[in-house]
């Protein structure tokens, strides 16, 4: 599934000739043709939605939100988008991270868990990763959470999705 | 009816290509020809409920992936939750205001 997430996220990076990082799924977004649409929404929780029909595809973003959830919330809208053909609309309630104890299995779960997966292989790609983390000074290297500040703040991403994406690549324990 | 199976076959398109797999590939993945799978693509061809099964290990995804939700109503908005509605609504809004604009 994140094997799927991340060609996916690779082919989309790929067939825009951006320079990273930081990556900028809102032009990646508007290159393909998608409006994205930033809203201030406090009364629930919503991070964002996906809207398709014959005409358009809509992004719409809760602004209430910091800048770094809302680019991460436009790069998981795009997975859903690339991924998940068929549904009208799609809405996305906050993150929540915790593979290990899910128990439930439904179709959205795996699509958001999928969506997930492609927004953090979009906006922060292996090799950016690795080539910035060479170019670290070793002495920030050394340090994990040293590491994991000067790259959120190179790929405009947060400390916890930047951790979250060294575990998964290996880099970090 | 017609129209679940045009949009199964739209899932098990873009799920094909997502693994850069071929018509052909796919066909030979599930023991199909390729002018079967295009069928089944365009929702031409109705396939038995086992070979959903083939065609989800085919393609790497959960049988549910690619199953469309026909009991969607036909309103988007009320399958989200009541207080989220007013959120959804102010983006189709606000996106149709910067279409016309």
């Amino acid at each position: 599934m994140a094997k799927r997430a991340e060609s996916a996220a690779a082919r989309l990076l790929a067939s825009h000739a951006f320079t990273g990082p930081p990556v900028d799924p809102e032009a990646i977004a508007r290159a393909e043709g998608v409006l994205v649409v930033r809203r201030r929404f406090e009364d629930a929780d919503v991070s964002g939605m996906l809207f398709r029909d014959s005409n358009h595809h809509i992004i719409g973003v809760n602004s209430a939100h910091p800048v770094q959830r809302q680019r991460f919330t436009i790069a998981h809208e795009l997975g859903h988008r690339a991924l998940h053909p068929g549904r009208e609309l799609i809405l996305d309630v906050p993150v929540r991270v915790n593979l290990r104890d899910k128990t439930s299995s439904t179709a959205t779960d795996f699509e958001e868990i999928e969506a997930n997966a492609f927004a953090a292989a979009l906006l922060m790609p292996e090799r950016m990763i690795r080539d910035q983390v060479n170019q670290l000074p070793a002495s920030k290297r050394r340090e994990p959470d040293a590491t994991a500040a000067a790259l959120s703040a190179i790929f405009k991403v947060s400390n916890s999705a930047l951790n979250f994406r060294l575990i998964n690549l290996g880099l970090t324990s | 009816m017609d129209r679940f199976y045009e949009q199964f076959g739209q899932r098990v398109r873009s799920a094909r290509l997502n693994l850069g797999l071929n018509q052909e590939a796919l066909g030979h993945r599930v023991g199909l020809e390729r002018s079967s799978i295009s069928n089944v693509e365009k929702g031409r061809q109705r396939v038995q409920l086992h070979m959903l099964v083939e065609f989800a290990a085919a393609l790497e995804v959960q049988p549910i992936q690619l199953l469309p939700d026909i009991t969607a109503a036909a309103d988007p908005l009320r399958r989200v939750p009541a207080e989220t509605r007013p959120f959804v609504r102010d983006v189709l809004k606000s996106a149709r205001a910067q279409a016309r604009g």
